[in-house]
């Protein structure tokens, strides 16, 4: 049996509207008018409102749940769309927050939808989150899945977590009733570039639709007090198979976080714990030299010998590309760099200039000398050189 | 581009142990040839990973920190437990078992 979270109130007696509007969940027997004024009272702040946050967003609304507070600073960007149900073409360019407000709002009239328009980070994490009863999280990055879940612990909230990467998702609870915490199942992050972001690796747009959903349906199960929590439980869900399977997790004693003697009580800089950035200071002396689209192209134009590098992956190469270059995906590079002429300057780009600085930097310590990183990647070459080529 | 169990050839110098599965999640697939699983003959978890290790070094890599131990992102799990709370890698194999690597992800 799932216990109640801690603190959620049983909200006041449902109206003539309200009784209508519920009457799917009010004639089942485990939730009933109690079940629903539970979720009238209840609190639940959600991070982010994109693939996970959007289908999670709107069942909460869906069920009642009396209070939802969003937190996101984001724009609407059409690549969006394939995922973010939460938006239309008409959104695009306009706030993720806003728009959230207005469709959650335009759902279900009876609930409030407290718009927080802010980046959570360390500084205002604590204060965000202790006036909730529990956090969905639906955020697309480690740092802040470290923080969120820092936070849970030390405000002592239920955190419904999922993540997603291409036809995979991981779901869990954590930070209930015992139950382990991010930390202990994934005491330390992996090192920069190990997991591709959605943008870089992509993601099967449905995948997030599920697993919102699923967040969804454990955060009114745990208002609710109804069926097995996910406490002590990690699902994978791999759409290819369509499979789920589950794990058992569970707290783990020498957490520093929520172990038997635990040596972290406050936020951290996640960015640095996360290696965000590390060896990108000024007084790197590995850092890549970094070549901007004009100049590119004015080397490109003047036909000196160039090697161009696209390191991003086949698929990407397919859609866009900048004419000459050669494609070695970053993966790969290991072991396609020995067909490369040490006697020639080397450019290599990717979409945003981040793999391709990795990239170079990999070439640098192969003792290729020349070696340069597009500033910006495609995305910039295409904005200042070549407007035909299409943005992804 | 998922090879079936069974199709890849066993070591010859494993003549003990158990055959065993280890699903390899998308995350790491590209360092092992984009196959989701493998099957290897191994006595324990860690020789398992450590074999599919050696068939792949790139993705011992990802699984094993520059001291050799696990990194501390990657759990694994035989059947549904976690290694961590049997034997490590000591953990002990049997026929069919499978392992399943499950690194940590962050997109939403």
């Amino acid at each position: 049996m799932t216990s109640f979270i801690q603190g959620a109130a049983l909200g006041a007696e449902l109206s003539r509207q309200e009784i209508q509007h519920y009457s799917r969940h009010l004639i089942i027997p485990e939730i009933g008018i109690d079940g629903q004024r539970r979720l009238k009272g209840a609190k639940v702040l959600l991070v982010g409102a994109g693939g996970l946050g959007s289908p999670a967003g709107l069942y909460l609304a869906a069920a009642g749940v009396g209070t939802i507070g969003i937190v996101d600073f984001d724009t609407i960007d059409v690549s969006n769309l394939q995922r973010q149900i939460l938006y239309s073409v008409a959104d695009v360019g306009a706030s993720k927050l806003e728009c959230a407000v207005t469709r959650l709002k335009a759902m279900n009239p009876h609930i409030d939808v407290v718009p927080h328009r802010q980046r959570i980070d360390a500084s205002n994490a604590l204060d965000l989150i202790a006036p909730y009863d529990l956090v969905v999280d639906g955020t697309d990055n480690f740092p802040t899945r470290y923080l969120i879940n820092d936070a849970c612990v030390l405000l002592g909230k239920p955190n419904v977590y999922a993540s997603v990467f291409r036809f995979e998702g991981l779901l869990s609870l954590f930070n209930h009733d015992g139950g382990p915490c991010y930390r202990c199942l994934y005491p330390d992050p992996p090192p920069e570039g190990f997991a591709p972001s959605c943008a870089e690796g992509g993601v099967f747009g449905v995948l997030p639709g599920i697993l919102g959903a699923l967040q969804a349906a454990e955060a009114i199960k745990l208002i609710t007090g109804v069926g097995s929590s996910l406490k002590g439980r990690l699902v994978r869900f791999d759409a290819l198979d369509m499979q789920f399977k589950e794990f058992a997790i569970s707290r783990d004693p020498e957490c520093c976080l929520c172990g038997d003697r635990p040596t972290q009580h406050q936020l951290i800089d996640y960015a640095s714990f996360c290696g965000i950035g590390a060896g990108a200071g000024a007084d790197d002396s590995n850092a890549p030299r970094l070549v901007d689209p004009s100049q590119l192209k004015a080397r490109l134009d003047s036909k000196t010998p160039l090697q161009l590098i696209d390191v991003r992956s086949v698929e990407e190469f397919r859609i866009a590309r900048i004419e000459g270059a050669r494609l070695m995906p970053l993966d790969e590079l290991e072991s396609l760099a020995g067909s490369l002429d040490p006697s020639v300057p080397l450019v290599c780009y990717c979409k945003s200039g981040i793999r391709s600085a990795r990239a170079a930097r990999y070439l640098m310590s192969r003792g290729y000398g020349d070696v340069s990183s597009l500033a910006g990647g495609l995305v910039s070459w295409t904005k200042e050189i070549e407007h035909a080529s299409s943005i992804y | 581009m998922n090879s079936s169990p069974g199709t890849n050839p066993l070591p010859r110098s494993a003549t003990e142990g158990a055959t065993v599965t280890v699903l390899i999640p998308t995350a790491l697939r590209r360092f092992a040839a984009q196959q989701s699983r493998l099957e290897v003959r191994a006595c324990s978890a860690g020789e398992a990973l450590r074999e599919i290790g050696r068939q792949y070094p790139q993705l011992h890599a990802q699984l094993f920190a520059a001291n050799d131990s696990l990194r501390r992102f990657i759990n694994i799990f035989v059947n549904s437990r976690n290694i961590r709370e049997l034997q490590q890698e000591e953990t002990a194999l049997t026929d069919l078992d499978t392992i399943t690597i499950l690194p940590a992800i962050a997109g939403g």
